[in-house]
């Protein structure tokens, strides 16, 4: 195969955005600890910045990398085409195929520069996320500036429950890529240099 | 830090104003006390007290702070400095006052009497405030949202 199927630029921001969604998940957690909304903390080896004030430096650098990483992707994705070629269409039909081959452990990852239902929808859940993820966080960083997004979240309470769920909801998809990317070895060298 | 009972300057405080602010001082639970704690830690006073190392890593720090002042540069371009948040009535208000992310229940220093408010930067009167004189101009209780020390929240 010496066609490329991930273009440069997905590659690239592929790695920025790994980069960015972990530091942004492990700074988020010690910031969480420092005021959990639920009744459990989060192990400190899981987390960065050492402190409340540390992890808010770290979150509020890398929010940067991420926000602006997520547009040159969503931009270039769109105005390439990609995006519609690569998640469209999704039908049905071929989800219910998809997940009962799933089940029966014979999913076909023969062509990898098509994704089949599961990782189209998988994929754009990602894209969602992270969306929510900035919302939600924009909200939380400004309630009073960007009182919109607040209200969107229902409140400023719900926009940190918002955040926290948009959160482990990014963890178990990194989780699940990650196993799927040990089954498929070769995705990651596509991954690397495009082919 | 001077003696406690040298804060109280006599010469703003009759003997009855010094009455009233010892009573309020009493009637203040642990919680509102706190509050006096916590709303002078904000982010950058934190960073500059010595011994609160952000990160192990000197360049590390560094390259954050300088992510931090550019944080704080986008702010000042991108909103409204004018917008203020919106204020709440005392019974809408949690209690006990909830955590406090700087340092446990059983590190609360019991008087916080030396206490002083530094109001420095862009703002009219740079000054020191000590806690009577806070609790003294306190007549007009404002009720704000809160969180982890972060004044700026509430711009």
């Amino acid at each position: 195969m010496n066609v490329v199927i991930t273009p440069l630029f997905v590659r690239l921001t592929h790695w920025l955005n790994a980069i960015a969604v972990i530091v942004m998940i492990m700074s988020g957690l010690r910031i969480y600890n420092a005021s959990p909304i639920f009744d459990f903390l989060i192990p400190k080896e899981l987390t960065l910045g050492g402190w409340l004030g540390g992890a808010v430096l770290w979150h509020f650098a890398f929010m940067w990398l991420l926000l602006v990483n997520g547009l040159i992707y969503l931009i270039l994705n769109f105005a390439t085409g990609r995006a519609k070629k690569k998640f469209l269409p999704i039908s049905p039909k071929e989800l219910v195929r998809d997940v009962l081959d799933t089940l029966k452990g014979k999913l076909a990852h023969d062509d990898l520069s098509q994704y089949n239902t599961i990782q189209k929808l998988a994929y754009l859940s990602i894209i969602a996320d992270i969306i929510i993820l900035v919302i939600s966080g924009l909200a939380i960083w400004k309630p009073v500036q960007l009182p919109l997004f607040s209200e969107l979240m229902g409140g400023f309470e719900n926009a940190r429950i918002v955040h926290f769920l948009a959160m482990a909801y990014a963890v178990f998809f990194i989780m699940v890529h990650l196993v799927m990317v040990a089954v498929v070895p070769k995705t990651l060298r596509i991954m690397i240099r495009g082919k | 830090m001077s003696d406690p009972k040298k804060i109280v300057p006599k010469k703003i405080f009759t003997s009855h104003e010094k009455e009233i602010i010892k009573d309020v001082y009493k009637e203040l639970d642990i919680p509102t006390r706190r509050q006096f704690g916590k709303k002078a830690l904000s982010l950058g006073a934190i960073a500059m007290l010595s011994g609160c190392s952000l990160s192990n890593e000197d360049s590390i720090e560094k390259a954050l702070m300088v992510m931090s002042r550019f944080n704080y540069r986008v702010q000042g371009l991108l909103f409204d400095p004018n917008l203020m948040a919106p204020t709440y009535s005392e019974d809408m208000l949690t209690k006990p006052f909830p955590f406090n992310a700087f340092y446990g229940e059983d590190e609360i220093r019991p008087s916080p009497v030396n206490f002083k408010l530094k109001v420095s930067g862009l703002v009219q009167d740079t000054k020191y405030w000590t806690l009577p004189e806070l609790l003294y101009a306190a007549n007009q209780p404002n009720y704000t949202p809160y969180l982890c020390g972060r004044l700026e929240r509430n711009w």
